[in-house]
């Protein structure tokens, strides 16, 4: 049967990332970002939005080839059964996972913006 | 009037009635008023005013309830805020006895049937009689105030119709025909210029205020959207200009807070009236924007839009919006305006009829839609039944549009007791009761900041009557409203005597320097005897509270910092110390040294503030010699930068030259912000996005490239047969060989091989793994001068094949599976896939792997019998027959852009492929004419055709040799050999 450690580990990284996202914002802030004003994360915590950024989607990614590889891989053994469903919802987590990186990268760009500015 | 009777009934029960409960809801609040300072409409309602939300803060100051919250509740036309701005008008007239009514009426194409046909809004003028009667009300508002009434039209253009004329209870009726007939005789005038209707009653309004000072209000009528000749850019900006905000983003407003935040600050109150008979669905959003226009917010598609200052401060006027798709639901509200004005409170009746009029109330006002109808007064007061023909003093009976109005003077005793109204046809009812009561604060009240001071005025009737205070239950509640707008401030309780006179002792602070707003208001008031509430009364005063002499200055009152940039940028602000007045010396003390204590930063950086001052202290003090002045230069720094509004407070001491103190504070404001630089932003997110996918992308790649491989196993066999593939799709055995019939002894056990990336086929050619991002190819690449089929399919989308889809085609490529066990094709050297058609079967080399399985019999039969019913490969072969064919002819053709003229573009390939003759030419393809004869045998690239096994149980593949039907490469015209037996290898 196909493995569900690829899913489990997409699940925690956009789990992770999520919590990472909903922490910064709430502790952010407000900064000028083009023309909206947002919650921007503390310089000193940037390393936050890069674990962030490197959950989602980095970590996320890497679940979602592990587990086409290995289901894959898996079809030469006729006992096999592949799950479909775990690649739709790595999938889906894939394009949740570019979502929260858009929101890391705010950050992460932000706090590079502002050391240019303030150096 | 047009409308059936109980047409204007129902409108009076649905509007009228919840009308009056919205206002009354809000009545409370504030009603009549006085100002003993300016005289000035402007600043008497300024003062007097409170807008619903100020009005809650008066409220909560002055610890009383406001129930106008109950108005939004959806059973009233106006909203909290239009009930607040009845309310400032009648504060307003209680002050000024002066009101100044504009009428801005629509005068568009789509209120006129000749323009807009049937979809006109109004083809009958009904707006002219509404307006009529509207100026009839306002003109019997009584109480000695003197209204003015001008009208003016707007289309394309504002068009002036009647100058400003007094209208009195007489000349009503005159000028009302006069209002109705100008309406009627007006054509249409284009489209619906708001900007210049508005504009027009400003400027009119603005004249007459500089004339008489009056109190103001503009009842703007309109049906429908702001139209600039069908142009949405000019609609918007002219929108964003009327609103003093971006509401609508496809235009920049102009600079300021928009027309309608003027008027409000002006004190002149807006009651917008849309008139949304046959509404167009196209201007639906458009005819939202009314209500934040006119009442500064209001909701537009379910967003709450804002326009000018919202809330208004304390310091302006709020407006109405009143909307009807019946032009005679507007009637009815026309109606309830005047008795909403005049200070009257709503009561219910009993079940009977009858209600009770207490000591106390002056008036009492009923509304009716039954013309039978009668009024009893109390027993014993010798006052026959009141009816519509009675014409008793004290008693005023006005039928307006249906609705029957009667005011009865109740001050004296012997009207108090119950009463009793009969409505034979029934119908709805309303009452109202009146305390006719005012306030008059004392014109010599004066505030000296730090001396104790009282506050002083009077408890007055209205009419003139005796006045009892024990008739009521009252609290008389005093407030101050700050000049910046902000909140008002309850400073205490006032205590009446008797005959009405009150005081309240106050000592103002050095933060009440200047002008002093104040607010004296009896909230709540109701009825000793039977609690029945009315109206609350208020007034305002504008005082001068002055420092005294002996103390010096500290300018200005409020320091506003520039703004903080960043975290190393700086705010910065100046304060002026200067001497006092009198000549003499004084200081400025510091208790907490020049450090403004943070009243609020929603970023939260507190702690890290700090704050910097060239303040030459002594013992926290600055001193400020005679007749001079010392500044003093404040510096917030913050090594937090964000976006903020921060509010702070400055504690100070002036100190006159004998040791006094007069403690004050000094507000200090200023922004900061977050600067980030675009360019390293952008170009930081770009980086990060597109390192992001390719990061993503590599990982893909490199996990199916570390993964990728042909599994190869153990106890591989490997069998090559002479074969042919007929265009039936039959394969079979060249020569008669029965391949159904091949064992083990046909078949070559293979070294064993962990899983590999690429490896070789003495006949296939290399077999190769291509990893991708998503999946991984696997793909023989035929030898050079042969064609490889199989009967799998290629992986991927066309997309991804790219190229190869085309070596697929043309046999230099073709799909494998990825286990090395489950693969057969067949190789066909070009010379024979180009024969004729009518040289029968094509020969091949038949190449078959399969895991041995001794437990199964038959398993080479099965095994061959797999390959020999697959008649899907022929479709392969003539595809690829054709395309190269072709290739060929075009080659042949003289391009020579191919080399060989079958390589198809492909570089790789056109090396090692030599020229193929046309099938055109069947003859000049023979196996005899195989180029590959010329190439040294490999035993990666067999160059001949299909070689003979090697020898039984042999692991590896056998060296390449001539293929059995023309082992000297020339055997095209030998007779055929005896079938042999399938070929090992």
């Amino acid at each position: 049967m196909a493995s569900p450690i690829p899913l489990l580990i997409g699940v925690v990284a956009v789990a992770l990332s999520l919590a990472i996202a909903v922490v910064t914002a709430v502790n952010g802030r407000a900064s000028s970002v083009w023309f909206l004003t947002l919650p921007i994360i503390e310089p000193g915590q940037w390393w936050l939005s890069l674990v962030g950024y490197i959950l989602t989607p980095l970590v996320v990614i890497f679940a979602f080839g592990l587990n086409r590889i290995w289901q894959r891989d898996g079809l030469r053994d006729r006992a096999f059964t592949p799950k479909p469903g775990y690649s739709l919802a790595l999938k889906w987590m894939v394009g949740a996972g570019f979502l929260l990186a858009l929101w890391h990268i705010v950050n992460l760009a932000t706090v590079v913006s502002e050391q240019w500015v303030n150096s | 009037m047009r409308r059936v009777v109980t047409v204007l009934l129902a409108a009076a029960v649905a509007v009228g009635a919840s009308v009056g409960l919205g206002a009354a809801a809000a009545v409370p609040a504030a009603t009549a008023s006085a100002s003993g300072a300016t005289g000035s409409a402007n600043a008497a309602s300024a003062i007097g005013d409170t807008a619903a939300t100020n009005a809650a803060a008066l409220a909560s100051a002055t610890g009383s309830t406001v129930l106008a919250a109950t108005s939004g509740s959806g059973t009233s036309s106006l909203s909290t805020t239009g009930s607040a701005a009845i309310d400032d008008v009648r504060r307003c007239i209680a002050t000024n006895s002066q009101l100044d009514v504009y009428y801005l009426i629509d005068a568009s194409g789509s209120l006129y049937s000749d323009v807009s046909g049937s979809t006109a809004t109004d083809p009958d003028f009904v707006r002219a009689d509404i307006l009529g009667n509207s100026l009839k009300q306002l003109a019997n508002l009584g109480n000695g105030v003197q209204v003015n009434y001008s009208a003016g039209f707007f289309g394309t253009e504002f068009k002036p119709a009647v100058d400003w004329t007094p209208v009195t209870a007489d000349t009503a009726d005159a000028q009302a025909t006069a209002l109705n007939q100008a309406i009627r005789n007006q054509p249409s005038l284009g489209y619906t210029n708001w900007g210049a209707g508005i504009a027009g009653a400003q400027a009119a309004l603005a004249a007459q205020h500089a004339a008489n000072g009056g109190c103001q209000m503009l009842v703007w009528l309109t049906d429908g959207a702001l139209n600039l000749h069908d142009d949405d850019a000019q609609n918007a900006a002219a929108l964003n200009t009327l609103c003093g905000n971006t509401v609508d983003g496809s235009s920049e407003p102009a600079d300021g807070l928009g027309a309608f935040n003027d008027m409000r600050a002006s004190g002149i109150v807006v009651v917008g009236v849309l008139l949304s008979v046959n509404p167009d669905p196209a201007d639906a959003t458009q005819t939202q924007y009314m209500r934040p226009l006119v009442e500064s917010s209001g909701e537009v598609n379910g967003t709450t839009v804002t326009c000018g200052q919202s809330p208004p401060p304390s310091t302006s006027v709020n407006g109405a919006l009143v909307q009807a798709t019946d032009p005679t639901q507007l009637a009815t509200v026309f109606a309830n305006l005047g008795v909403l004005i005049n200070g009257g409170y709503p009561q219910p009746f009993d079940a009977d009829g009858g209600f009770q009029v207490d000591p106390g109330v002056s008036t009492f006002t009923v509304l009716t839609v039954d013309p039978a109808w009668s009024l009893a007064a109390p027993a014993g007061s010798g006052i026959p039944n009141l009816t519509a023909s009675s014409t008793e003093p004290g008693v005023k009976i006005t039928t307006t549009g249906g609705v029957t109005e009667i005011d009865v003077d109740v001050s004296s005793a012997a009207y108090q007791g119950h009463w009793m109204l009969t409505t034979p046809a029934g119908g709805d009812r309303e009452l109202y009761l009146y305390s006719g009561l005012k306030i008059v604060p004392d014109t010599s009240n004066a505030l000296i900041a730090g001396v104790a001071g009282t506050l002083k005025g009077t408890i007055a009737t209205t009419t003139g009557r005796a006045l009892d205070l024990s008739n009521y239950t009252y609290s008389l509640v005093v407030s101050k409203v700050p000049a910046d707008g902000s909140s008002a401030q309850k400073i205490g309780t006032a205590t009446a005597t008797a005959d009405g006179s009150f005081s309240l002792d106050y000592t103002p602070g050095a933060d009440d320097g200047g002008t002093m707003n104040l607010v004296y208001e009896l909230n709540p008031l109701a009825t000793a005897k039977s609690n029945s509430t009315l109206a609350s009364v208020s007034a305002s005063q504008q005082l001068q509270v002055a420092i005294p002499a002996n103390f010096p200055t500290v300018t200005p009152s409020s320091l506003a910092l520039s703004t903080l940039m960043g975290s190393k940028g700086k705010a910065s602000g100046t304060l002026t110390l200067t001497a006092p007045a009198d000549g003499s010396a004084g200081s400025v003390c510091f208790p907490n040294g020049v450090t403004p204590q943070i009243v609020n930063d929603p970023a939260d950086r507190s702690s890290s503030w700090q704050f910097t001052s060239n303040a030459q202290l002594a013992n926290g003090c600055v001193a400020v010699p005679a007749g001079q002045s010392v500044t003093v230069d404040l510096a917030a720094t913050n090594p937090v930068a964000a976006n903020s509004s921060v509010t702070a407070k400055l504690p100070v001491v002036l100190t006159a030259a004998d040791g006094s103190g007069l403690p004050e504070t000094v507000p200090v404001t200023f922004s900061t912000t977050r600067p980030v630089n675009a360019a390293a932003f952008n170009l930081t997110a770009v980086i990060l996005i597109v390192l992001g996918l390719l990061i993503a992308l590599f990982m893909l790649w490199l996990m199916n490239f570390v993964t990728a491989g042909i599994a190869h196993g153990r106890q591989l066999l490997r069998g090559s047969f002479p074969a042919t593939i007929s265009q039936q799709g039959n394969i079979e055995g060249a020569r008669g060989t029965d391949l159904s019939a091949a064992s083990l002894d046909d078949f070559a056990y293979q070294r064993q091989l962990d899983t590999v990336k690429r490896m070789t086929d003495a006949d296939l050619g290399a077999l190769r793994s291509k990893p991708g991002l998503f999946n991984t190819r696997y793909e023989i690449e035929a030898p050079a001068g042969s064609r490889v089929f199989t009967p799998f399919a290629a992986t991927g989308s066309a997309r991804r094949l790219g190229r190869s889809r085309g070596d697929i085609e043309r046999g230099m490529i073709a799909p494998m599976p990825d286990q090395l066990n489950k693969l057969w094709a067949l190789v066909i050297r070009d010379a024979d896939l180009l024969q004729s058609p009518a040289a029968g079967p094509i020969p091949a080399t038949l190449v078959v792997y399969k895991r041995n399985d001794p437990r199964n019999h038959d398993q080479f039969m099965e095994r061959m019998l797999d390959v020999t019913r697959d008649t899907k490969l022929w479709a392969k072969v003539s595809r690829a027959r054709v395309v190269v064919g072709e290739q060929a002819s075009g080659g042949a053709g003289g391009t020579g852009s191919t080399g060989s003229g079958i390589s198809g573009g492909n570089s790789s390939t056109s090396t090692r492929s030599p020229a193929i003759p046309s099938p055109a030419a069947p003859t000049a393809s023979t196996s005899a004419t195989a180029p590959t004869a010329a190439r040294p045998p490999s035993s990666s690239e067999p160059s001949a055709p299909p070689a003979p096994s090697a020898p039984r149980g042999g692991d590896q593949a056998a060296p390449a040799v001539p293929r059995a039907s023309s082992p000297d490469g020339a055997g095209g015209n030998q007779p055929p050999p005896p079938p042999p037996r399938p070929r090992r290898q």
